[in-house]
């Protein structure tokens, strides 16, 4: 299980510049141009949601270019009713798109990992959706990333359980309630398999 | 000792943080883009994140596949990353009908059904395997490493096998020797600490 740490755009150039750790880089991707351009700049894989919902051809033509594993789709879910609609925009828009009928096309149209953020969720500090992560793990083999929410240390073992590869974190590490290592020391107690810290 | 390398840059994929491993390491090493550079070097190494039909078609653009081809020929010891180690077969199923560097006999195979996650993303241990005739050690290959792959090596020798990764199960190739040839499925330059120690070590035995 993975711990992810969101972090803001500006800060990347410079993280990358003494770590030599992995980097998912999203934000205003709009073409294979600008995927590219953020691969050659140090990205490991770059993370896509807004102009894939609007253009899915673009995962495919992503992932011919630089390789499936490297095509990380942002899927941002709101629930309305029964049901989790697609968001666009950082959850400003809504689409007709369902997201659990979303999670399933993906790994087909050529995506490698998905990034699902519950909008409902996020900034509440009151657990991860678990309901929605458990739907998107039956219908897809990808690694799915869960984001938004956790607030407890046993958030992060039940995102675990519910079937997220790994989790995103920004809240509660921005705001020093937990660090890494505490996180880490949770998951490892209970079975979970989480690299060491450092 | 640490040797000079020569890094194969075929125009696409991840050299950047390639070569912040090596300044970390302090390792000397020149860049070649045309195939010339490659027989100035005691290592050669070709990085990869990309897709395989894209990195062969670049590799043949730039004259360098038939350079890399010659230098195996030579004997110069090749060290390949991720993309840059499957290149080294003959055939990949994600470029069907494209012809690897065909210098590790074999295929690059789908991960799909039979493994529990498909990509496989993220850290995970490696397991060394002790028949091996490599001289890598078990101990370079301790700690966690970085994989983001779709496809995964499949020599036709299984004793060229040095280390195996689990996915779901799925036990495939992590790292792959054969004579002067290293294949490495994960990313050494993007796995910490544990993944310089090993890149080093690696570079340093295939210099002997």
């Amino acid at each position: 299980m993975r711990l992810v740490i969101r972090t803001l755009l500006q800060a990347y150039t410079g993280l990358t510049a003494f770590e030599i750790l992995p980097l998912t880089v999203g934000g205003g991707i709009r073409s294979v141009e600008d995927g590219r351009k953020l691969l050659q700049s140090g990205a490991d894989k770059i993370c896509v949601n807004t102009a894939t919902v609007l253009n899915p051809v673009l995962i495919s033509e992503m992932a011919e270019a630089f390789g499936q594993q490297a095509v990380v789709i942002g899927i941002e879910a709101k629930k309305f009713g029964k049901n989790w609609i697609a968001m666009t925009h950082n959850g400003r828009e809504r689409t007709e798109l369902d997201v659990i009928e979303l999670a399933s096309k993906l790994m087909g149209l050529g995506a490698g990992e998905i990034f699902l953020t519950s909008i409902d969720a996020e900034g509440t500090q009151k657990g991860f959706d678990v309901e929605l992560i458990k739907q998107v793990r039956s219908v897809t083999k990808l690694s799915v990333i869960a984001h938004g929410g956790m607030g407890s240390l046993n958030d992060a073992l039940e995102a675990h359980h519910a079937g997220a590869d790994g989790i995103a974190i920004a809240s509660v590490l921005h705001w020093d309630k937990f660090s890494l290592a505490n996180i880490k020391a949770h998951l490892s107690s209970h079975g979970v398999h989480v690299r060491e810290t450092i | 000792m640490i040797s000079e390398i020569v890094v194969c840059d075929y125009g696409i994929g991840n050299l950047f943080n390639v070569y912040r491993a090596l300044e970390y390491l302090q390792i000397n090493f020149k860049v070649d883009v045309d195939g010339t550079k490659l027989g100035d070097s005691q290592v050669i190494l070709i990085p990869g994140v990309a897709a395989f039909g894209e990195g062969i078609s670049n590799l043949k653009h730039s004259k360098q596949f038939q350079s890399l081809q010659e230098r195996d020929k030579a004997g110069t010891p090749i060290v390949g990353l991720c993309l840059g180690a499957q290149m080294l077969f003959s055939s990949s199923k994600e470029a069907p009908g494209i012809e690897g560097l065909d210098l590790i006999k074999g295929s690059v195979e789908t991960l799909n059904s039979s493994s529990g996650q498909a990509p496989h993303q993220g850290w995970a241990e490696v397991s060394y395997r002790n028949d091996t005739n490599s001289q890598l050690s078990s101990e370079s290959l301790g700690g966690y490493f970085f994989f983001s792959h779709g496809y995964y090596m499949a020599p036709k020798s299984s004793s060229q096998v040095v280390a195996t990764v689990e996915i779901g199960g799925l036990e495939v190739p992590a790292v792959v020797a054969h004579e002067n040839k290293l294949g490495i499925q994960f990313h050494p330059e993007r796995s910490g600490r544990s993944g310089l120690k090993f890149l080093k070590f690696a570079i340093d035995t295939s210099s002997k």
